[in-house]
C-alpha cells in the first residue's frame, strides 16, 4: 500500500512492475535532464551581455538540436515497447481467477477446482480494527499464490470498473459484457491493496480490492476455516 | 493427435485452461463463448452418435474456469425455456456476448 506523502511508484512484487519502474526510472531521468537544460539555456539567454542583432541561419545547430531529439525519443521509446511486448508474452498461467465488479463491490470466483465464489466488500470504518487501515480494509481478501503465474479475468455485472493492484503493476478494467485477461506472477508474500480505477458511482472510491499473496504450499492446502 | 486420447484432460490433476492461440489478446470473451459452444455441440453430437461424452468434459472445464458463473446460468436458462432441438447451424458473426440478451447459443 502506499505511505503518507508518497511520491514514487509502490515497490514492486513481480517483475512486470520491476521492469515498470526501471523504465520510469529512465524516462524521468531523460526529462529532467531535458528540462534542467533548457531551464540553463533559457536562463543563459536571458542574463547574458552578449547579444547579435544580425543572426541570419545557424544551420548546424539547427541539425543538432533536431536530431538529438529524435534520439532521446528512440531512446525513450526502444524499452518501452519491450515492456509492452513483455507483458503480452504468452504464458502458461497455473491458476484462473474471476473477479466480477458490482456496484459496489468485487465479486470472486474460484472455479478451477470447485465453486468458491464470495463477495469483497470494504469495511466500513467502524467495523476497524485497531491498525487496519480506512477506505482499504475488505471482509474478505482474494488469496492467491506467489511464484506461480495466475491468471485474472476481470468483468463488470453493471457498469465500468477497474481491477487494479499497483504493487503488482495491474489496471485492468472490468467492462460488462466483455472478459479481460491479465496475468501477473508475485514474487513476495504479503497483503497488497488497490482501489477501484473507474468511476463507477457514489461508492466508487470505497471498493477497494486486497490481495493476500500466500506461498503456494499453504494455497494448495485450500480453503481453511478462519475464526 | 487428432484422437480421444491426446484431446483429454492430462492424467492427474486438471490446473487450468491452457494457453489457446485462437485468443491471444486480452479479450478472451470469445475464449469463454467457444468452448461452452464446444461443450453442448460436442455432448450433442455424440450423444447422438451414441458414443462416450467424456471427451467432452475438456470443453466443460475450460468454459468453466473461464467463464462468469452468472452468464453461464442465465445461458442454461435461456436454452431450457427454447429447448434442446434447435439447429445446429449458427450465424457466421456474433456481435454480442452471450450474457446479453439478444446473444443466443443457436
Amino acid at each position: 500500500m502506499a505511505h503518507p506523502v508518497q511520491l514514487s511508484l509502490q515497490d514492486a512484487t513481480s517483475p512486470v512492475m520491476e521492469e515498470l519502474i526501471t523504465f520510469h526510472d529512465h524516462a524521468f531521468m531523460a526529462m529532467s535532464l531535458i528540462s534542467f537544460l533548457v531551464l540553463y539555456a533559457l536562463l543563459s539567454t536571458l542574463t547574458t551581455k552578449l547579444t547579435n542583432t544580425s543572426i541570419t541561419d545557424a544551420q548546424e545547430m539547427e541539425t543538432i538540436w533536431t536530431i538529438l531529439p529524435a534520439i532521446i525519443l528512440i531512446l525513450i521509446a526502444l524499452p518501452s515497447l519491450r515492456i509492452l511486448y513483455l507483458t503480452d508474452e504468452v504464458n502458461d498461467p497455473s491458476f484462473t481467477i474471476k473477479s466480477i465488479g458490482h456496484q459496489w463491490y468485487w465479486t470472486y470466483e474460484y472455479t478451477d477446482y470447485g465453486g468458491l465464489i464470495f463477495n469483497s466488500y470494504m469495511l466500513p470504518p467502524l467495523f476497524l480494527n485497531p491498525g487496519d487501515l480506512r477506505l482499504l480494509e475488505v471482509d474478505n481478501r482474494v488469496v492467491l499464490p506467489i511464484e506461480a503465474p495466475v491468471r485474472m479475468m476481470i468483468t463488470s455485472q453493471d457498469v465500468l470498473h477497474s481491477w487494479t493492484i499497483p504493487t503488482l503493476g495491474l489496471k485492468t478494467d472490468a467492462v460488462p459484457g466483455r472478459l479481460n485477461q491479465t496475468v501477473f506472477t508475485a514474487t513476495r508474500p504479503g497483503v497488497y491493496y488497490g482501489q477501484c480505477s473507474e468511476i463507477c458511482g457514489a461508492n466508487h472510491s470505497f471498493m477497494p480490492i486486497v490481495a493476500e499473496l500466500i506461498p503456494l504450499k499453504i494455497f494448495e492446502m485450500g480453503p481453511v476455516l478462519t475464526l | 493427435m487428432l484422437d480421444v486420447e491426446a484431446q483429454e484432460p492430462p492424467k492427474g490433476k486438471w490446473s487450468t485452461p491452457p494457453f489457446d492461440p485462437r485468443f491471444p489478446n486480452q479479450n478472451q470473451t470469445r475464449n469463454c463463448y467457444q468452448n461452452f459452444l464446444d461443450y453442448h455441440r460436442c455432448l450433442k453430437i455424440r450423444t447422438r452418435r451414441g458414443k462416450s461424452t467424456q471427451p467432452c468434459e475438456y470443453y466443460y472445464r475450460v468454459y468453466h474456469s473461464l467463464c462468469p458463473t452468472s452468464w453461464v446460468s442465465r445461458q442454461r436458462g435461456r436454452r431450457a425455456r427454447r429447448g434442446e432441438g434447435s439447429a445446429e447451424a449458427e450465424p457466421a458473426s456474433r456481435s454480442l456476448p452471450f450474457c446479453f440478451p439478444g446473444g443466443e447459443l443457436e
